[in-house]
């Protein structure tokens, strides 16, 4: 079939995926229309509650990680005997499908994740009514969910980026595109990228501007510090890729022959690609880390130990992170100074993050631990990213990496540091705060068999890649043959991932199980919290704090506790302009409108891009005029009054 | 709950331990550059064991001592900071770091500094998805098999035609890349006699999987025989009937791409792979062995075998055809 003007061809992995996409809209339509929701869906798409859109930006995300996660499963079953032939996943069709699993579970799993959880809990760390800017909070969220489509929709339009989540020049410039896979990857990521820097610019007023009175600097929780941060080093490192996404968009479909062709320099896409990609690890663990201090520390009932070192090899991190990138170049012959003085750089980060480790261990060290499901995953955490940071530092000797360079050997040591970092935490992160999202308790004896097993399957799957690695696998290979002696390793890793697949199902029923049962519903602080987050009704609720609550201390619950009844003092001070934001469509319809200009583009049918455009810029003239009609103004009394009228 | 890790634990060092650690690839160097990276890794190795001992240690007593369970009443004084504790952990680790990195610089600088007169050259073309290998200075060409000769130094040029590759021979020496446009230099030094597996390091697209060669180390005699065999240029010369049939049919189909000789003067302008002592070649198409029913099965249709290669199906062969062009190609030896 022909699809402006790309070709489709309905081979039998299309019609599944086809069929399947169509049996998944249609019974989420008729579960809607039964379950009477369709009222819940329309207030959510146009929420401003920076709650539901955390919760919006985490439900996206899961649906992604099913999709990244089934593409996993594609590949370990491919993989799993030498010489294997499953179904059509060989040649290109693995490297889309691998491709879909790498920029998925970076861009459109682990960002959302953390910046789902930075949405819920920041304002109520730090006391502040919402986020600074909440049209452009609901802006960036479906910003992310369009790119998030773009890149699940290429699949099945023609043909999935095919080129690895680095994308490499010239092979994603050129013959070795299939379909318009390299377009796809380019503008789902450019999208989202936008919304990403949206959000970091939001994140960092929202810190630095609304912060409840009394909270200094060294006042701010660690979640919110990591926040903080990460956002910092989202704006610096983020413009980087959308420019050298747009070149590559540029080499792809106008030929400028910048990065490629006989006048190009593939090596300026790899250091803008690390440039920014290396920061990116550091954006996707740091919030991490965060949620690892707050759940260490609430349930091992004690205050995080070194704080202020806590948050100083945070920045250190944070400022080292844009300096180590060439230790992803390693072998593209840049010369031994470069190398070197890369290495070192790249070294030197494992200090802060040891002293990290060593500070959670002894928050640890007389409390009193209590095995939540959050601990569990924080605890597992603690040994599984000390493997990851120590194959890091490993790579870092410039002359070993060249035997560690592109094998598996990095595949196990970026899954330990993404997986064992960045999705523990996640997964930490929604037991810990499911209360205060949906206000009850995700159950703790399913959860805890989930993350058993996950974190055993994790171990599986990937404590073998390293010898694999070392025993001379390529990464992104589809095979390999019987007397390379990779079949015992290969097959324990895909067992271990069906038991990773079989957890992320346990998860499902437990939301499903949980949301039935919902135990103890609205208890605003089940663990016995230490941070201002818990001080709040669970589910927190949009309008509160009529007066704002004044911070004595970091951990500013847990002092109201010891140095009182357990409730916070609040300001006197009578604001006269409190500014709600009313629900609104235009930032879905705004998203509708990138979408378009990317469909454009990307089929290369401009006049469907220039309407885009002036649909987009439509949109926010209509927004600017109408900005007075779309807010609620209230003072603090009146913001009380309200607040009764909705306890009623 | 412990039962259980500790059986899956089990499982697996079990399972690891099958397969003989020890005789890993890159643990297992046969070339001098190979053996220097080894001896790196084994450094950081046992720096970074004694990281994680001390982590995993303090782990398992602190989370067991402080559990929280009936009768358990945590310190009285909790302790938020600590300056010697915390100086420890910001100090050992430089030290640490500092005996990891001396050796690193040193090993990076020496190999830069290495005096390459008198080292062999060889020149390496990667392309989508095979090797070309020169040898300018006897004058020939081969391709997917690179044969060195012992105890000596190899400097290799890399070059590609196309997208970026990798040049990797985990038992000799780490990788290099291939970059279109500009021309890289590793040397390698190998130590033993032996046959060892090439990969593609760098991912290069749908046949990246098959992007594979071989590297055939021999005495310094029996590699001037194989250079003395390789600068002949009539390779085949007593052919039977079918054979010769063959060589018609190579001649109608394959010859404007394959040169059979290795001679580097009739290589020129030849897009394919170079097929002078094909027969004597371990592989057909660069992983398959080199059988009878693996060469037809490759030459009927290339692009299942091998997805993504440049090589086109013959059009208008018969069965008989093909049959003589394998036992052409099998009579190309040395």
């Amino acid at each position: 079939m022909s699809f402006f003007n790309t070709q489709i061809k309905f081979a039998s992995d299309i019609v599944a995926a086809n069929i399947s996409i169509i049996v998944i809209l249609v019974a989420a339509v008729i579960y809607i229309s039964l379950a009477k929701k369709w009222k819940v869906i329309w207030s959510l798409i146009r929420t401003m509650d920076h709650r539901k859109i955390g919760i919006l930006y985490i439900a996206w995300g899961f649906i992604f990680f099913l999709r990244a996660g089934l593409d996993a499963m594609l590949m370990r079953t491919q993989l799993a005997f030498p010489n294997f032939h499953f179904w059509v996943f060989q040649g290109d069709k693995y490297d889309q499908v691998m491709t879909t699993h790498g920029t998925l579970m970076i861009f459109f799993v682990a960002m959302p994740f953390l910046i789902g959880l930075m949405n819920i809990a920041v304002p109520l760390q730090i006391g502040a009514r919402d986020i600074a800017f909440p049209f452009f909070n609901s802006l960036s969220m479906w910003l992310f969910v369009i790119g998030g489509l773009l890149i699940n929709m290429s699949f099945v339009m023609g043909g999935a980026p095919s080129t690895g989540w680095t994308s490499y020049v010239p092979l994603a410039v050129g013959k070795d595109i299939v379909g318009n896979g390299t377009a796809f990857y380019d503008m789902g990521v450019q999208v989202s990228g936008i919304g990403t820097i949206m959000t970091s610019i939001n994140m960092i007023t929202t810190i630095l501007k609304h912060r409840a009175p009394g909270m200094g600097f060294m006042k701010i929780p660690l979640f919110t510090w990591s926040a903080l941060i990460t956002s910092i080093l989202i704006l610096f490192a983020f413009p980087v890729l959308s420019a050298a996404l747009l070149i590559l968009l540029f080499d792809n479909q106008f030929g400028t022959q910048i990065f490629s062709g006989e006048h190009g320099n593939p090596v300026l896409w790899q250091h803008l690609f690390w440039a920014f990609g290396h920061p990116e690890v550091y954006i996707v663990i740091l919030p991490a880390f965060g949620v690892f201090s707050q759940v260490i520390s609430t349930f091992a009932s004690k205050r995080i130990f070194g704080y202020s070192s806590m948050v100083l090899s945070m920045l250190a991190i944070g400022f080292l992170s844009f300096m180590v990138w060439i230790h992803h170049m390693f072998t593209v012959g840049l010369g031994a100074f470069a190398n070197v003085v890369f290495a070192i750089t790249s070294m030197l980060i494992a200090v802060p993050t040891g002293i990290k480790i060593f500070n959670w261990l002894f928050t640890i060290r007389g409390g009193s631990v209590r095995f939540t499901t959050a601990m569990l995953y924080s605890l597992a955490f603690i040994p599984s990213f000390v493997i990851g940071g120590v194959t890091g530092v490993m790579q870092a000797v410039v002359p070993a990496d060249y035997q560690y360079h592109d094998s598996y050997f990095v595949v196990a040591h970026l899954h330990y540091v993404m997986v064992g970092g960045t999705v523990f935490g996640a997964f930490s992160g929604f037991y810990y705060w499911w209360p205060k999202m949906f206000g009850y308790l995700l159950n703790d004896k399913i959860g805890k068999w989930q993350a058993w097993t996950f974190i055993i399957g994790f171990h599986m799957t990937f404590l073998p890649m390293h010898l694999s690695g070392l025993q001379g696998m390529p990464r992104r290979t589809f095979t390999y043959l019987p007397e390379d002696g990779l079949f015992e390793f290969n097959f324990i890793s895909t067992m271990g991932a069906y038991l990773m697949a079989f957890s992320v199902l346990l998860f499902i029923w437990n939301v499903f199980y949980s949301y039935q049962k919902k135990e103890r519903w609205g208890v605003a602080d089940p663990w016995d919290g230490r941070t201002m987050d818990w001080a709040v009704p669970s589910p927190s609720s949009h309008i509160r704090w009529p007066y704002l609550p004044v911070v004595r201390d970091l951990e500013n619950l847990w002092y109201a506790k010891e140095h009182g009844d357990g409730t916070l003092p609040f300001s006197q001070k009578e604001e006269k302009r409190i500014v709600v934001e009313k629900p609104t469509i235009i930032p879905l319809l705004l998203s509708g409108g990138f979408f378009t200009i990317s469909f454009g583009l990307i089929f290369a049918v401009p006049l469907i891009t220039v309407a885009g455009f002036m649909g987009t810029l439509l949109l926010m003239a209509w927004r600017s005029i109408t900005y007075e009609r779309s807010i609620d103004l209230y003072t603090s009394a009146q913001l009380e009054e309200a607040i009764r009228r909705e306890e009623e | 709950m412990k039962k259980i890790v500790g059986i899956w634990g089990s499982c697996l060092l079990l399972l690891s331990g099958c397969s003989a650690i020890q005789n890993m690839d890159v643990l297992n160097p046969a070339g001098s550059q190979a053996a220097e990276q080894y001896s790196l890794i084994k450094l950081s190795m046992y720096i970074m064991l004694i990281v994680m001992v001390t982590v995993v240690v303090l782990f398992v007593r602190f989370v067991h001592k402080y559990r929280a369970r009936p009768g358990f009443t945590p310190e009285k004084h909790q302790e938020n900071r600590n300056k010697k504790l915390e100086l420890t952990w910001t100090i050992l680790p430089f030290v640490l770091l500092l005996i990891l990195a001396v050796p690193m610089v040193k090993s990076v600088f020496g190999e830069e500094k290495q005096d390459n007169t008198g080292a062999m050259k060889v020149k390496v073309t990667a392309s989508e998805y095979w090797w070309k290998f020169e040898y300018p200075e006897e004058g020939i060409v081969t391709s997917q098999e690179l044969h060195l000769p012992k105890g000596k130094r190899v400097v290799i040029e890399l070059h590609s035609k196309d997208v970026i590759h990798s040049f990797w021979v985990p038992q000799l020496g780490g990788k290099q890349d291939l970059i279109p446009g500009r021309t890289n230099k590793m040397a390698l030094t190998p130590e033993k006699v032996g046959t060892y597996q090439g990969k593609c390091g760098e991912f290069c697209g749908a046949g990246h999987s098959f992007m594979r060669f071989l590297v055939k180390v021999d005495s310094q005699q029996d590699y001037q025989q194989w250079v003395n065999q390789m600068k002949k240029e009539n390779t085949s010369s007593k052919l039977s009937a079918q054979e010769s049939e063959g060589q018609n049919v190579f001649k109608n189909n394959c010859l404007s791409c394959h040169a059979t000789s290795g001679v580097a003067s009739a290589n020129q302008g030849k897009e394919g792979p170079n097929l002078a002592g094909f027969g004597d070649r371990e592989r057909v198409a660069g992983f398959m062995p080199n059988t009878e029913k693996n060469v037809l099965k490759w030459l009927k249709d290339p692009k299942k075998v091998k997805p993504g290669t440049e090589m086109p199906k013959a059009k208008g062969l018969s069965k008989d055809d093909y049959a003589a062009l394998s036992a052409y190609l099998k009579a190309l030896e040395k």
